[in-house]
């Protein structure tokens, strides 16, 4: 219980408050900027902490070690970041619209679209007049079409529900799954390969030109879930109660929908399919900083981001064979998930 | 009373039925008849690794034309016979280069990039490589065996000396190494040791880690005056970002790199060319090794042609470890060059019954399937 | 006029809800809406704020229909205090509360430290300063409801749609909250909306009563000509005896069921 007496201490406590949050956010951002530097130095060209530091002030001759640092592992790095971050915040942005905390990227369907399109650019070489875009603007493009496809088969003459609009990814998911599955069938040895791999999800090839191609969506995603956030705090009370308290909800399910599609589908078409980081770092959060939305967006891009490098980081290096860093999260995801759902006290979902 | 001996005839019945099938099974030891084996074709195992369109495929056409038709109608042919033999020659046999030598004693080389496309390098003579595919290491052993007269695969080549030095010197590193042991690949464990073996990791150019390569070319640099190139099949169908992972460490640590995807057999002899010059090996050299082969590759096709001359051409059936006809281009290539027809290699699973009703007299399996012949010849289905 | 409803209809797909209602209210009143279960009360609610969507017939505030306003200018007019107070995110009792300025984001005029004004004034009539760092979901159901009806008020309506704001409260709390509601509307000349259950509170907090049967307004007036033991009986099958008490107003005792009522 606090004393309020009057507006002043009212000013005052959401100062407080406001304060607090800020700082969250920059100690955020701050372990964000220190973990990149950590991860730097990790790979397996070796080079010293000294090299790094005269390689990335500019004034080292190495150029072997420059093209290690700023041609492989910074690019790699800042993909890590930017597709943590989006799954994410994707997810985060699924849960409160869906009010179900089982709601994440694969969930609703966007990543089997995706890796769809992808594995027929693979194996079929459709969208080739994308030319060396092939196969990331077809995972891209079938991100769209699965969303619309997902929107289209939830929508009746009274507006959209949100449970359907669930059930209704989890069967178009379902259905690319099954798609995708029968292409591997028929596939010759070669681009099954080359497929299966790009389902595991990884960030071996991610270089600088990975990290133009999808940090423009990315960004854009980010920054419409970022301009409404006062929205997803009050849809987070319901969706009649947002509305009487003046919320379009047709226009914001919309606009999620385009946020996190930009999101996903920036993330899908550079590093593969990679599970469970939606699912995990939203519930993180939610049980460490509460629910209200002004927090948790940065803080899932943030930690989002050093999630995903910390993951890539271990996969690529911890094991004697490199592992697919999607694989990485699906071990860890399910045991963790069972671990929140246990361990979660205030929120009652619907 | 009546339900008694209703009860009493049922268990009658039904005894007799086990009975009936305690004995069948029983018998059932009799499985030469039955299943596949019921088609009396022959069978061969082929290496897989030998099977495309790589100097080793006239290995495996050999041996599945012995293991078929048996010996040679007549092994005093020579080269000029079979250019005079123009649907042969011009089918398997002419080919165009793939380089062109310039003053400088560089080579300018058509190499298959990402995407489906190709690029024109110029690359110097190098005398270490890196090699993601068995094609490369495989050629090299093939040019050093032609340089000193040994027989390919043979035990007198595993302790000529020269050789040993020069797989042992040349090939720096590339695939796994485990992949050599798993498969049998004995040109590589008989000829280059383990400990100066630069190990990457994987076995496929998408799975490739760049930190990796950039640490062995530097290694192998470090190692040698000369130069060093990195050779890998499989860039065909890489994407753009895939493929400058493979050759962003080249370029930064001053190596060249060349990559080839041949798919026809004649394209085997510029690719045999292409690798010899590119290592150092002389014109001499190269042209001895793509000749023997030619003319290895005519004898072949002339006993198939007198011991088909005038038949019916018959069914072949070719699977793959999966449990699916293999669907390759180069397995057919190798099948028709062997005169049988190949309609079943399309890809699918083909059951007993369906293989039963196409009769194949021929039936081949990869040597490195798991399951045994029983299992492959679908007895237990 | 602040709020005329003419020829209301409403039904979900074939089966009618309301027909035909017509209602004019003014700021400052406080309407009770009563009827048995089934009537169509909240669904009148509902369309008042154009939650849902009438079939036939209008709803107009100040002069604008409805059905042309944008949810936010809705909001502006119109706030609706709905019967669940289950959440689901443990949010503050202060960042709940704040959730009804958001239609006033784009107002005219608008200056820095409004919102805060508005906040703390709708705390302090509905007296939960008190708990305004406390998650929403640690409170009591009553001290719940209290935190949104601050939010509707923070919404500065001039139209208050409650939808059984006492439902299991304890009974001192109903007091309490119908007594606050009833002091919010004199003073902010709010018009005040209420669907309830309760006869007794109803006829001692309404000005106005609206007792619905069957899909229709069956009476409509002041609640000492409409709360007589006639209607009591005819729509809610009870027996009823009014009296005007000298220390609250009206006096409606509920004796029981009714001996002639038809069995279900």
């Amino acid at each position: 219980m606090i004393e309020l007496k009057t507006v002043e201490d009212l000013e005052n406590y959401q100062r407080a408050v406001s304060r607090r949050s800020k700082s969250i956010v920059a100690a955020a951002g701050l372990g964000l900027i220190l973990t990149f530097l950590v991860t730097l130095m990790i790979g397996n060209y070796s080079l010293s902490i000294t090299d790094i530091l005269s390689i990335l002030s500019g004034m080292s001759g190495d150029s072997v070690g420059s093209y290690i640092i700023i041609d492989v592992r910074v690019p790699r790095l800042l993909c890590c970041i930017a597709v943590g971050a989006a799954l994410s915040a994707s997810g985060l942005v699924m849960q409160s619209l869906f009010k179900n905390p089982m709601a994440s990227p694969s969930v609703l369907g966007i990543s089997s679209g995706a890796a769809f399109g992808a594995a027929l650019a693979l194996a079929f070489g459709i969208g080739g007049f994308m030319g060396r875009y092939m196969v990331p603007g077809m995972a891209f493009i079938f991100c769209f079409l699965t969303m619309g496809a997902v929107y289209m088969l939830a929508r009746t003459k009274y507006g959209v529900v949100s449970t359907t609009l669930l059930l209704a990814g989890v069967a178009i998911g379902a259905f690319f799954s099954g798609m995708l599955s029968l292409l591997q069938y028929v596939v010759n040895e070669n681009v099954l390969s080359g497929i299966v791999y790009w389902t595991m999800g990884s960030f071996n090839n991610c270089g600088w030109q990975s990290f133009q191609l999808a940090i423009i969506p990315i960004s854009a995603g980010l920054l419409i879930m970022l301009f409404s956030i006062k929205e997803l705090n009050l849809i987070a009370a319901g969706e009649e109660q947002a509305a009487n308290i003046g919320v379009n909800i047709k226009k914001l399910r919309i606009l999620m929908i385009l946020a996190t599609s930009l999101a996903v589908g920036g993330s899908v078409a550079i590093s593969g399919v990679i599970g469970f980081v939606g699912l995990i770092v939203p519930h993180i959060f939610r049980m460490l900083v509460g629910p209200n939305h002004a927090l948790l967006i940065p803080l899932c891009v943030f930690g989002g981001g050093i999630f995903m490098i910390a993951m890539d980081t271990i996969a690529k290096s911890a094991f004697a064979m490199a592992l697919p860093v999607g694989v990485l999260t699906s071990l860890i995801g399910a045991p963790f998930f069972i671990y929140v759902m246990r361990t979660r006290k205030n929120e009652i979902w619907d | 009373m009546v339900n008694n001996k209703l009860m009493a005839i049922a268990a009658a019945v039904i005894l007799a039925a086990a009975a009936v099938g305690v004995y069948a099974f029983l018998n059932s030891g009799e499985t030469e008849k039955k299943a596949l084996y019921k088609l009396g074709a022959v069978v061969s195992e082929v290496d897989m690794g030998k099977c495309s369109a790589t100097p080793a495929v006239i290995v495996t056409i050999e041996d599945m034309y012995r293991d078929y038709y048996g010996d040679l109608v007549s092994s005093s042919l020579t080269l000029a016979d079979a250019k005079a033999d123009t649907e042969f020659w011009n089918e398997y046999c002419s080919w165009e280069p793939m380089l062109k030598a310039n003053p400088d004693g560089t080579y300018d080389v058509k190499i298959t990039t990402g995407t489906k496309g190709t690029d024109t390098k110029k690359i110097p003579v190098s005398d270490t490589a890196l090699a993601m595919g068995t094609m490369y290491s495989e050629t090299l052993y093939y040019l050093i065996c032609t340089e000193y007269g040994e027989e390919m695969y043979s035990d007198e080549s595993y302790a000529n000396q020269n050789i040993l030095d020069y797989m042992n010197g040349t090939i720096a590193g590339g695939m796994q190494y485990s992949y050599y042991e798993d498969n049998d690949v004995d040109y590589m464990l008989k000829t280059v040791s383990k400990d100066s073996y630069y190990d990457l990791g994987v076995n496929s150019v998408q799975s490739l880690d760049s930190e990796k390569l950039t640490s062995a070319l530097r290694q192998a640099n470090e190692k040698t005056d000369g130069n060093v190139i990195y050779f890998a099949s499989g860039t065909r169908i890489l994407t753009s970002e895939h493929y400058n992972n493979n050759t962003g460490p080249c370029d930064a640590t001053e190596s060249y790199y060349a990559f080839f995807s041949p798919s026809e057999i004649k394209e085997v002899f510029p690719s045999i060319q292409c690798i010899g010059l590119l290592m150092g090996f002389s014109e001499e050299t190269v042209d001895k090794l793509i000749e023997d082969i030619q003319l290895r590759l005519y004898r072949v096709y002339h006993s198939v042609q007198e011991k088909t001359d005038g038949g019916e051409t018959v069914k072949a059936y070719w699977e793959g470890s999966s449990g699916k006809a293999i669907n390759s281009a180069m397995g057919k290539v190798i099948l028709n060059f062997l005169g049988f027809d190949t309609s079943l290699l399309d890809g699918a699973e083909h059951d007993l019954e369906s293989l039963l009703t196409d009769k194949p007299v021929y039936l081949v399996w990869y040597t490195n399937d798991g399951r045994n012949l029983d299992e492959r010849m679908r007895i237990n289905n | 006029m602040s709020l005329e409803i003419k020829e209301l209809c409403f039904s979900y797909d074939r089966r009618d809800v309301l027909c035909k209602i017509d209602l004019t209210a003014e700021r400052g009143e406080i309407v009770g809406i009563i009827g048995q279960n089934g009537c169509g009360k909240t669904t009148l609610l509902k369309c008042v704020n154009s939650s849902l969507v009438p079939g036939m017939g209008s709803v107009t505030v100040d002069g604008c229909q409805v059905s042309e306003m944008s949810r936010r200018e809705i909001a502006k007019k119109i706030a609706f205090v709905t019967q669940t107070t289950n959440v689901t995110f443990p949010f503050s009792v202060y960042d709940t509360v704040t959730m009804g300025r958001y239609s006033r984001m784009d107002d005219e005029g608008r200056k820095e430290g409004d919102d805060v004004r508005a906040v703390f004034q709708a705390m302090k009539d509905t007296g939960i300063l008190k708990f305004a760092d406390r998650p929403i979901n640690e409170l009591s159901g009553g001290e719940r409801r209290r935190v949104m009806i601050a939010r509707a008020l923070a919404q500065e309506p001039e139209i208050l749609l409650l939808d059984e704001p006492t439902l299991h409260l304890d009974i001192n709390h109903q007091f309490d909250l119908l007594e606050m509601i009833h002091r919010l509307s004199k003073e902010k000349n709010i018009l005040v909306l209420i669907v309830t259950h309760d006869i007794v509170l109803a006829s001692r907090y309404c000005d106005r009563i609206v007792i619905m049967q069957n899909k229709k307004i069956h009476k409509i007036g002041d609640t000492i000509k409409v709360m007589i033991p006639e209607n009591m009986k005819d729509v809610f099958y009870i027996e009823t005896e009014v009296s005007e008490d000298s220390r609250f107003g009206l006096n409606v005792l509920l004796i029981g069921k009714d001996k002639d009522s038809p069995e279900d």
